[in-house]
């Protein structure tokens, strides 16, 4: 007999029953696999409905799941943003859930890109004790929290660092909306409009793509507005993939779309084509508007931005006799969501442009979205966190960016300067997307804390000193989803199947856990369940019926067109002159603003945008989805055939790429569809983590070249301000 | 019976390849594998360009060609018109694959099969459309009887004039409008 | 297997051995592993098991226990995590839509949902963290273990021939990872007594 020394850990247990049956045998995995799929045809599928995070639509899908396992996904007949459809991304994008690159444990740092596993419990009171450190020694100013939102998360997450006495929270919108949310914000009172395409008979996009960036309605709608006739305008640099569904592509010169909005602006005040009545009862300031217009001609535009000024006289004079059902799409990044500094003033022209049309909540045109009446926690039995005195860090900067959202890059600033000392992310990639890479390693290297939660190991959980890992959406509840539209409605997030890796945890959950340990745990003394039924009490649906449904629309609550609501702005009006631009050191009025830097004869501006089958850089490591962008070298840059052959550059050919920032090598696709002082490249590649094994190598990453920087309206990351020389490497 | 085939509205299409997953998710298709390739196509110079994004897969041709070429029989045309490969008969030859005009055939690295878009057969059989028409995000793709004159199908490809893709290359069952 | 007590034992305690090889490094393995009685006994077993001699030895030992843990993170930790359903095509239903249905690397596969039905038919409980990796390769060796040491031979066997012929391809993988020496030799000296234990006279 052996006498073993070694200590044992083990994992099975056996009952007592299990030394009798073991003796009779059992079916071998042949056997049992061919019985199972012979049952297969026969087993149950349970359909869960629930959304999508293969973007930020958060799509309504089914997921359909047999013996516990995801089975098939299927698009939600009655969200109104998949309408039965799914895209790449969302049939794609779930594989996460049995992918092996998943972070499966809680991790904390032990040296540079070193990690060893460490208890939740562990994990929790270190975390705890370093942030109450840091608050004792440098005030709850010093620690912040940044996410890319989503339904649980927008309600927990800030709710978690007011708990701690601070307001930093920030969203991924610096490198989104910020500018736009700005330049909409202080001229309509909402930071975005959105836009009833199907029943528009002309519609401009500029630098927005509905065939890139794709939720399925929006396609749909587009493609009906098509089919009755309209008139679609694609104002790109790049001719982008909603081309094919566009009656004009005008070719910007990048950096110029303000110039081209306040012509069209002009031509309509010249030709008489405002919509006068409604500016008189709707708006404020309109004349000193038309005053600065008058200088901003077609032919002073054309110059700027290369499109002749015929073209802009025509189409500002068709837009006008088409009104109200004429419009400018708003946007998301699009042209002017963050990328030049005067995407703030291009928001505002915009915003500006539609009220002119007098298009605001008409058929056909700009709409405000009506949002479902939710209810709230009862305050009495769950105290809400005190809100702070003070304002959070950046709003004394950058005080017309939208608060809520805040300018997400301050933190990584006032960590070089010293001042922040904590900052937690929870699903957000900030540091390979929010900002120059290398200045965001640096800033997080000088905090004291930074922590990550996220489903994969991203540049940014790599340089944490403590990651939590979230189950992945396809395992967990989350809180009830707002859908506001022309339609309001409620959407619901749940559980498809149990979570695959033990030591995961929701992300309701560990803010819970997290704040207890912290000692502000009574701001959280509620289950996620709890909080989704008293949101769901003043609507009369259910719990259960909304678990069995999982997308509720309220037809009866339909916004009404043609009747114009109150605005929130301070006037309650649409701002043509806004004081508090004033306030804030900018001119009341919008003026062209040049872009900050210009291509030279041998340089050129670096553009990004999306293409369809990525959503930002978090589908890169799904081997379906990269497998297209492999099978047709969508990494590749776009670059203008006169260029090329100036430089001797062939299609298909190895090319370095330069800026002030960094140098990338990468295969060059020469095509006319990309303006000649542009370099086009995707946003979605550039993986750098060894752990994301299907995404890292493939391409390069479009920050890595964006210097660190804010746009001076909205605190935006000025991301196409980048000029790059290009020089072959070899053919 | 019918004579099944399909319109693809190149101008509807924006190339966001959600035919191409859900095709592979259908017929169970490693990532590698794919039926449908798309094909761009640019014409005309800055800024006045013309681009084109052409999803091509197996066109289900009248005669087939690649039918013709198969030493076994394996690959038929059933009685819908739908140009299928009988798994069981196929030795891997490859020769429908040099005969295939459209390019549109591939093979199973493990099992040696040669096989195709099948019109998702069994899914038409039961009533169905195919999955990438019903996946299509802009509607671009439309399904059915080319026999019926009031099939849908029948009168969108009369309404927009659509053409098989080559029809130099012999009749197919797919039509494109561009 | 074997009808040989002290053989069948010696079998399932270099299994369970091998099983805690393959679990995160804790001070109590390290400090068998450091002082070398975790290797004698294995060679103990060994020598009770088979008079051939292994040419295979572990002999890369890490420097110290947060170095093991270190390697055990960038390897078995995450990268290339010792899980059957990850090396075999994830399911052989063909009514599954989804797009990996045939595709290898993907936790939960087919080889899961076995050691399931077998975990619930022998009343077997596993760590509930574990409920949906229950082909860990820790759980299958124990398994083994168990069904040896319980004198099931046609069982045991089945069970070896069923649940480990995806050892090659996970070596491959661990060779790939590079400062992998030691789960290497742990691997290939586990795939070297597994072959042995199938080409024991008992088994023929």
């Amino acid at each position: 007999m052996l006498d073993s020394k070694i200590s044992r850990r083990s994992f099975i247990k056996a009952s007592t029953a299990t030394a009798v049956l073991a003796t009779a045998g059992t079916a071998s995995f042949n056997e049992w696999s061919n019985q199972y799929v012979k049952a297969s045809e026969s087993t149950e599928i349970k359909e869960i409905p629930s959304t999508c995070n293969g973007c930020s639509s958060k799509c309504g899908i089914i997921g359909h799941v047999k013996n516990g396992r995801l089975w098939k996904l299927s698009g939600h007949p009655d969200h109104p943003y998949s309408k039965g459809k799914l895209c790449a991304r969302g049939h794609g994008y779930a594989t996460l859930v049995y992918s092996q690159d998943r972070i499966t444990e809680p991790l904390k740092r032990v040296g540079e890109g070193k990690f060893e596993p460490i208890s939740w419990e562990q994990a929790y009171k270190e975390i705890a004790e370093r942030l109450n450190k840091i608050i004792e020694e440098h005030g709850p100013r010093a620690i912040s929290l940044t996410e890319d939102p989503r339904a649980t998360g927008k309600f927990y997450s800030p709710r978690f660092i007011q708990a701690l006495g601070s307001p930093n929270y920030y969203t991924h919108h610096v490198v989104c909306s910020n500018s736009r949310d700005a330049g909409f914000l202080h001229t309509l009172g909402t930071t975005a409009t959105s836009a009833d395409i199907s029943s528009s008979k002309y519609i401009m996009f500029i630098g927005r793509s509905y065939g890139d960036a794709i939720r399925p309605s929006s396609v749909q709608s587009l493609a009906e507005a098509k089919d009755s006739g309209a008139k679609i305008v694609i104002v790109d640099p790049r001719l982008n993939n909603t081309g094919n569904l566009a009656t004009e592509w005008l070719a910007i010169r990048p950096g110029t779309d303000l110039a081209l909005v306040l012509a069209m602006s002009h031509v309509l005040v010249k030709e008489n084509l405002h919509d006068i009545e409604f500016l008189n009862n709707y708006s404020i300031g309109f004349e000193e508007y038309a005053n600065e217009l008058d200088k901003y001609t077609p032919v002073w535009a054309e110059e700027l931005t290369g499109i002749s000024a015929d073209v802009i006289t025509r189409i500002a004079i068709d837009m006008g006799k088409a009104k109200p059902k004429s419009l400018i799409e708003q946007s998301w990044r699009g042209a002017f969501g963050c990328n030049y500094e005067n995407s703030t003033e291009t928001g505002r022209a915009v915003a500006l442009f539609n009220a002119m049309l007098g298009n605001l909540q008409q058929k056909g045109g700009s709409i405000f979205g009506g949002k479902p009446k939710l209810g709230n926690l009862d305050s009495k039995k769950h105290p809400n966190p005190q809100e702070p005195d003070f304002k959070k860090a950046g709003y004394e900067e950058f005080p017309l960016a939208y608060y809520n959202n805040g300018v997400a890059t301050i933190v990584a600033k006032e960590a070089m300067e010293g001042k922040m000392k904590a900052a937690i992310f929870y699903h957000s990639n900030a540091a390979l997307g929010y900002g120059n890479p290398k200045y965001m390693k640096e800033a997080l290297s000088k905090l004291d804390l930074v922590v990550a939660i996220d489903v994969q190991m991203s540049e940014t959980a790599l340089l944490a000193d403590y990651i939590l890992p979230d189950v992945s959406y396809i395992e967990r509840d989350e809180l009830i989803e707002e859908l506001s539209g022309k339609t309001p409605g409620i959407a619901l997030r749940q559980k498809i199947v149990d979570k695959v890796h033990p030591k995961t945890k929701p992300i309701d959950v560990i803010y819970k856990e997290l704040a207890e340990a912290c000692g502000v745990g009574q701001y959280f003394n509620f289950t996620l369940d709890e909080l989704n039924e008293a949101m769901l009490a003043p609507t009369g649906v259910t719990y259960k019926e909304l678990r069995k449904k999982g997308t509720i629309m309220f037809p009866d609550k339909a916004i009404e067109l043609g009747v114009m609501p109150e605005l929130k702005t301070p006037s309650k009006k649409v701002e043509f002159y806004s004081d508090k631009f004033k306030e804030a050191g900018f001119s009341p009025v919008v003026k062209w603003v040049e872009p900050k830097v210009s291509p030279k004869q041998d340089s050129f501006r670096l553009i990004t945008g999306k293409q369809a089958i990525h959503s930002h850089t978090q589908t890169a490591n799904i081997p379906i989805l990269m497998q297209i962008t492999k099978d047709y070298d969508l990494e590749r840059i776009w670059m203008n055939p006169a260029r090329a052959r100036e430089l001797g550059i062939k299609d298909g050919d190895l090319v370095e790429v330069k800026s002030s920032e960094a140098t990338s090598t990468v295969h060059v696709k020469v095509t006319e569809k990309v303006h000649p002082e542009a370099i086009f490249v995707p946003s979605h590649y550039g993986i750098t983590s060894n752990y994301q094994k299907t995404a890292k190598g493939v391409g390069f990453g479009y920050m890595e070249h964006v210097p660190f920087d804010f746009e001076a309206w909205s605190g935006s990351g000025n991301i196409q301000e980048v000029i790059v020389k290009v020089r072959k490497v070899k053919g | 019976m019918a004579r099944y085939g399909m319109m693809i509205d190149t101008r509807k299409c924006v190339g966001c390849y959600a035919c191409r997953v859900s095709c592979q998710m259908q017929n169970e298709l490693p990532v590698e594998v794919s039926f449908i390739k798309f094909h761009e196509k640019e014409t005309g110079v800055f800024p006045n360009v013309k681009n084109e994004i052409i999803p091509v897969q197996c066109q289900h041709c009248e005669d087939a060609p690649c039918e013709s070429v198969c030493p076994t029989k394996a690959t038929y045309t059933t009685e819908d018109g739908i140009v299928l490969v009988d798994a069981e008969k196929c030795i891997g030859c490859k020769y429908c694959m040099v005969a295939c005009p459209y390019q549109a055939r591939t093979q199973d690295h493990l099992t040696g099969v040669v096989e195709k878009c099948r019109f998702c057969a069994e899914l038409v059989a039961d009533g169905k459309q195919p999955a990438c028409v019903t996946t299509c995000i802009s509607n671009a793709r439309i399904f059915g009887d080319l026999d019926d004159p009031n099939s849908e199908v029948s009168k969108a490809i009369i309404k927009h004039n659509a053409q098989p893709l080559r029809p130099d290359l012999g009749k197919s069952k797919i039509y494109y409008v561009r | 297997m074997n009808t040989n007590i002290d053989q069948g034992q010696a079998v399932s305690q270099l299994l369970y051995i091998m099983a805690d090889l393959y679990k995160y490094p804790d001070i109590e393995i390290w400090e068998d592993i450091s002082s070398y009685r975790l290797f004698n006994e294995l060679k103990v077993c060994e020598s009770i098991i088979t008079e051939a001699d292994s040419l295979i030895e572990i002999t890369e030992l890490p420097k110290d226990l947060q170095y093991l843990q270190e390697i055990y993170l960038e390897s078995l930790g995450g990268k290339v995590l010792p899980v059957e359903s990850i090396y075999k095509e994830w399911t052989a239903d063909r009514i599954c839509h989804l797009p990996f249905a045939r595709s290898k690397g993907y936790l939960f596969g087919d080889s899961a949902l076995h050691i399931h039905y077998i975990l619930e038919k022998f009343d077997i409980e596993i760590p509930e963290e574990y409920r949906n990796m229950p082909d860990h390769i820790s759980i299958l060796l124990e398994l083994l273990g168990y069904f040896i040491s319980h004198g099931n031979k046609e069982l045991a066997f089945q069970f070896l021939a069923d649940h480990f012929d995806w050892l090659g391809d996970f070596e491959d993988r661990l060779r790939e990872q590079s400062g992998n020496q030691f789960y290497l030799q742990v691997t290939r000296y586990l795939e070297y007594i597994l072959d042995t234990l199938k080409r024991l006279p008992a088994n023929k």
